[in-house]
């Protein structure tokens, strides 16, 4: 080797490394924030587009890009080792390291959605439960949410996770079994509040406040419902998954934020405004576009009607052009139709069994007539235009049934017509009476809890006469328990619901649901005493035993 | 907290069960090094010399090497390996570690419920690790080094025996290492402690007072992450005694002093302890009152995976019974007459709730003291139930007070007070029985969970006794470090090492890969079950053949495993670091083990190195 080729070697080295620098500037430019806008290499443009820049994810921790970078690239290892630490420590229920091992791997990987979810999910729902004492359970719900509040800070983009702690404050605050513990500790949480508020909630808005002026639960959910929709509208991802879902969870919150309160015995105006607050807000969940699965355009709740009047006006104006065209083909396809399903279609409906239920649902299936079906059978001088007619007609109806279904989807109708009966003053004195019924039962002083009982029965009737459709298990859940007193303090007078019992079909629900339920079998008879009933104390045969 | 069962067993019983297992680590050895010193110089001579060689060699060490030691040449020896050790710089490991201190709270979670036990954990498990790391590397690449650096020939010419070489570099790097964690105990200690110091104030103004009682209540301020509810009894003076305390939060509590008109909080107390418990043995009797040996099913399962602690159901006469032995009426204060004192029990439940029951309420139990001696009728054995509320995930105390022990008398019906040790202590021994009083909940409990609470011990001493266990851990592996690089060149011998190291701290887990406990077959099904990505539960989807012939592959690698894992020290026993962070007292008779198993390698592996550089011949 002379000097002339080793010199050559040098310069084909360098020349290959300055050749490899175009590309690796193509690819691997960083994105800048100059007012030139530059967008950077492929990867930052890539990465850009994708949303999986630092920058349009979320705040960038030091500590958490620290400790990305002291792993080096051992980063999913460190990640997997971290997990399985944290699966081993709640099986050994030493929570405090779960907890700190969770922490650690939140920071490796901040802008993995799933962990945020998982490990807040594990926090409040799974460790709390583990806890007797309530005020622990608490604290566990807790750092839940606060671990998912953390995680919204580092995918700010994200407006499902920000959902998500709307939803643990509503619902695992509200919804679980110590309820009513939980939100009272949670009123009086002024620190958790202080958190929230850095979190840019206004807390000692009067848009949080319960009754008792201080910050109530289901109304902060309300609030980060809010922050998830405002994400939503500023975030270049949007809302994933289904907007009706996205959008139901905040006035929902206001109606179970009203039914709190009339669970916890505010049975005056603060239960009637709340159910007002919570209608209006059902309105303007109505007015609102909602992208529909069914359609694939934003449709809105309230649009409904509007649609049913346009398809019949269109049927109309279809019916005129060929005023016996429907009415014949009707004919011709119920002709079509076996004997056995048109004999089912003639039964009365009440008289219909399950065997003459399914041969009416195939034979409307056929008895179907679309309104093209219509205009082709419409006569040649006026089917162009009955086509024309129909097209947007068939168009109407899909758009009718897509709102027809979202609605009950979320049971739109029944939440409306709740809130509305709810703020009725005679809704309110029977609440009232039901509840003096309860508190009179309790004290044993039967006859006058019958009156109270009685009274409070007619007027629910009278309710449900003007509402009938609040005839479900829902409004009925806080009724139950009270009739159910009322069945026990009528066997004390050895009377039987009498059969014209005007909630009688409430007691029926009430029946079904409690038919469901199992009786405890933890204690068995012992072999000394194979008699034994249930849950007797034991304690005495032991000793005599002995 | 969580205690091994083999922490129960007192030193003297352990001794006797253990020494068999010394025999056999020193036979081991001994054997190992006399077949191979046998056949290579078999191989370089004839059978015949080769025993006379190997015999010479047993005999110059019996009578000539280890009876003529010289303090003087090992002193020589380990000044020269503590200066190796500095030229290496191995203060750096010092200061690394005070930068992971400085840079601690960015990744410690400072707002968890027991900060004490987080920090502890983290001050010791990285002085463990960080100085066991240093032991590693410098034990196992001196002696290689100067072979390779020929600078060994420097001492093997001068008249320095084998196990003075050896003796030298252990004390030598083991001196370097104990400086090192005397200075990371302190800076450790200083470190948790001031960590863990905070004031909180308390505003007058914020202050309920309840008119009829006197009593005050409220919030402190928020410091450290936290805050306490309090109490204040309004009616006392203050001066020097508290007027009132806060919850515990955090792990700890405060005690509240009146300052004039202001009240002003103490420091936290109740964070950094030493506990001394007694321990006691337990057994089952299961929901019908049978004893296990009269086919009682004993505990119950509730279904929890982890299976330490047991459950008792309540309101049945499912019970849990701790004997202790050895108690004396000094251990409880008891008056001259006997009749005054009281029994301080602490325990560490766990509850199971079947039905929500009352959710503020905590679940009743109760406890009953026991005469031991079953012959007695159950009027003259029994104590009435002294009931208490148990509270989860904490250690709460039941003191029972000698006038609550009573018995009712089967005459009057009346329930009289019954003197503890007349009645019911028989040779020291009393039983104590803990039943669940409410019907469909549970209480679960493991041996550790009910404990007779002996007067407090100091946390510094119990911090010391901790960092005495790691300095055995880093006396342990310099042995093996220095032993290894006897005979292996020193990437070798570190590898070694950490093999014996990391076997020690997993012999656990091999044992249960072993046995099966641990799901997923051995490293080649797992590494299959990998790669096919089949779940660990599930049967190996490879053909009858294939399975039978990985797993008993994996069975063969298993035994070879577990059998060199058994001859490593068990280092977890070692780390007595959940022991500090709980706040319990490092038992005499865990360290008196440690001291044990610490010598008997160090013994071992010096007569083991001692033979290696003997047959080595390095000078030749």
């Amino acid at each position: 080797m002379n000097l002339e080729t080793s010199f050559k070697r040098k310069v084909s080295y360098i020349s290959g490394i300055v050749l490899l620098l175009f590309p690796l500037f193509y690819l691997g430019q960083p994105a800048t924030s100059d007012s030139e806008g530059g967008r950077g290499g492929k990867l930052a443009q890539l990465r850009s587009e994708n949303y999986l820049a630092q920058s349009n994810l979320g705040e960038i921790d030091p500590v958490s890009s620290t400790m990305q970078l002291a792993t080096f690239g051992l980063r999913p290892i460190a990640v997997i080792v971290l997990w399985e630490k944290a699966t081993r420590f709640q099986k050994m229920e030493d929570y405090d390291n779960v907890t700190a091992t969770v922490n650690q791997i939140s920071k490796l990987q901040p802008n993995f959605v799933s962990i945020w979810k998982f490990q807040a999910h594990n926090l409040a729902y799974n460790i709390s439960v583990d806890f007797d004492n309530y005020r622990h359970r608490y604290q566990w719900v807790r750092r839940g949410i606060d671990f998912l509040m953390e995680g919204t800070k580092y995918n700010s983009q994200d407006a499902k996770l920000v959902q998500e702690v709307g939803a643990y404050t509503g619902s695992k605050i509200g919804g679980s079994d110590e309820k009513r513990q939980f939100r009272r500790l949670f009123s009086a949480d002024d620190p958790f509040h202080q958190r929230m508020e850095n979190y840019g909630l206004e807390m000692d808005s009067q848009l949080v406040a319960g009754v008792d002026g201080k910050p109530d639960n289901w109304k902060v959910a309300n609030r980060w419902y809010q922050k998830s929709e405002d994400v939503a509208k500023f975030s270049d991802s949007g809302i994933r998954g289904d907007w009706l879902r996205f959008y139901e969870r905040k006035p929902q919150a206001l109606i179970y934020y009203a039914i709190a309160l009339e669970d916890e015995g505010y049975l005056d105006t603060n239960a009637q405004q709340a159910f007002a607050v919570a209608h209006s807000s059902l309105e303007e969940l109505g007015s609102l576009d909602i992208l529909s699965s069914f359609t694939g355009t934003t449709l809105r709740l309230n649009q409904g009607a509007e649609f049913q009047r346009k398809l019949d006006e269109l049927r109309q104006e279809i019916n005129a052009l060929g005023p016996d065209v429907r009415e014949t083909l009707r004919k011709e396809r119920f002709a079509s139709l076996s004997k056995p399903q048109q004999d089912a279609l003639n039964l009365a409906p009440e008289l219909r069994t399950e065997y003459h239920i399914g041969l009416v649902q195939e034979a409307n299936e056929q008895l179907f007539i679309s309104e093209t079906e219509v205009a082709e059978a419409m006569p040649e001088s006026v089917k162009e235009q009955a086509m024309l007619l129909a097209a947007e007609a068939e168009d109407m109806a899909v758009q009718a049934d897509a709102v027809n279904y979202m609605r009950s989807m979320i049971n739109y109708d029944y939440w409306l017509k709740r809130c509305e009966m709810e703020q009725l003053e005679l809704a309110i004195t029977a609440r009232k009476t039901t509840a003096k019924g309860d508190e009179l039962f309790v004290q044993a002083r039967l006859q006058p809890a019958r009156l109270e009982y009685e009274k409070a029965w007619e007027m629910w009737t009278e309710i449900f006469e003007d509402y009938p459709s609040m005839i479900t298990k829902d409004t009925g859940q806080n009724l139950m328990p009270s009739i159910a007193n009322y069945v026990e303090l009528l066997g004390q007078f050895d009377e039987e619901v009498p059969e014209d019992f005007a909630l009688r079909s409430i007691v029926e629900l009430a029946e079904t649901e409690l038919a469901g339920t199992p009786e405890s079998n933890i204690q068995f008879p012992s072999p000394s005493n194979p008699n034994r009933i249930k849950g007797e104390v034991p304690k005495n045969d032991y000793l005599q035993n002995k | 907290m969580v205690v091994d069962p083999s922490e129960f067993i007192p030193f003297s019983e352990w001794l006797a069960s253990a020494v068999g297992g010394f025999v056999v680590l020193a036979l081991v050895i001994f054997v190992a090094w006399t077949v191979i010193a046998f056949a290579f110089t078999a191989i370089r001579n004839t059978p015949q010399q080769a025993v006379s060689i190997v015999g010479g060699g047993l005999k110059r060490a019996v009578l000539e090497d280890f009876p003529r030691t010289s303090i003087r040449r090992i002193v020589g020896m380990t000044r020269l390996a503590v200066q190796e050790a500095i030229r290496n710089k191995v203060l750096i490991i010092f200061a690394l570690f005070v930068v992971l201190l400085l840079f601690a709270g960015w990744f410690l979670d400072v707002q968890n419920d027991h900060p004490a036990r987080l920090y502890l954990g983290f001050v010791i498990s990285t002085s463990t690790y960080l100085l066991l790391a240093l032991a590693m590397f410098v034990s196992a690449f001196s002696l290689p080094n100067d072979i390779k650096n020929k600078t060994i020939y420097t001492i093997t010419t001068k008249p320095v025996r084998a196990h003075e070489i050896f003796l030298g570099r252990v004390l030598g790097f083991g001196l370097v290492g104990t400086v090192l964690l005397i200075l990371m105990a302190v800076v450790s200690y200083v470190f948790v402690v001031r960590g863990l110091d905070h004031v909180h104030t308390i505003e007058t103004a914020s202050i309920e007072w309840d008119d009829e009682t006197g009593m005050g209540t409220g919030y402190t301020s928020v410091d450290s992450h936290h805050r306490h509810d309090f109490f204040i009894n309004g009616n006392l003076e203050g001066g020097d005694d508290p007027v009132g305390f806060t919850e515990v939060a955090q792990g700890h509590s405060h005690a509240i002093f009146k300052d004039g008109e202001n009240y002003v909080l103490g420091p936290p107390t109740g964070d950094l302890l030493a506990r001394v418990p007694v321990y006691g043995s337990l057994r089952f009797l299961d929901r019908y009152g049978r004893e296990s040996d009269e086919g009682g099913d004993g505990g119950l399962s509730v279904g929890k995976e982890w299976t330490y602690r047991e459950y008792i159901e309540g309101n049945t006469l499912n019970t849990a019974i701790w004997t202790f032995e050895g108690l004396t009426p000094e251990m409880f204060n008891t008056g001259p007459a006997g009749d005054e004192g009281t029994v301080p029990l602490e325990l560490n439940l766990r509850v199971f709730r079947t039905t929500k029951g009352d959710i503020e309420g905590n679940i009743q139990g109760e406890v009953l003291l026991v005469n031991p001696e079953k012959t007695l009728s159950v009027v003259d054995r029994y104590s009435a139930p002294i009931s208490f509320e148990a509270e989860e995930f904490q250690t709460f105390q039941v003191n029972i007070d000698y006038d609550e022990i009573r018995r009712q008398n089967p005459q009057t019906a009346e329930l009289e007070q019954v003197n503890l040790f007349r009645d019911l202590v028989v040779d020291g021994k009393l039983e104590i029985h803990v039943r669940c009083r409410e019907h469909a909940q549970f209480f679960g409990m493991a041996q550790a969970d009910l404990y007779i609470r002996a007067p407090e011990g100091s946390f510094e001493m119990n911090f010391f006794k901790c960092y005495l266990g790691i300095w055995m851990q880093l006396v342990l592996v310099t042995l093996f470090g220095v032993f290894f690089s006897t005979f292996l060149n020193g990437i070798v011998a570190m590898v070694a090492t950490l093999a014996i190291v990391v076997m020690g701290i997993s012999s656990g887990f091999i044992g249960e890969v072993q046995s099966g406990d641990a799901p997923g077959g051995g490293p080649i099904e797992s590494l299959i079950r990998n790669i096919t990505q089949q779940g660990a539960t599930v049967d190996l989807d490879m053909g009858e053949t294939a399975t039978s012939v990985i797993q008993a592959m994996d069975s063969f690698y298993l035994d070879t495993m577990e059998s060199i894992a058994k001859l490593a020290p068990d280092f977890p026993k070692f780390n007595m670091a959940s022991k500090v962070a709980y706040g319990y007292d490092i038992d005499l008779d865990l360290i008196l083990k440690q001291i044990t198993t610490t010598l008997v390698y160090f013994f071992v592996l010096l007569f083991a190195g001692y033979f290696v550089i003997s047959s080595r011949e390095i000078a030749a």
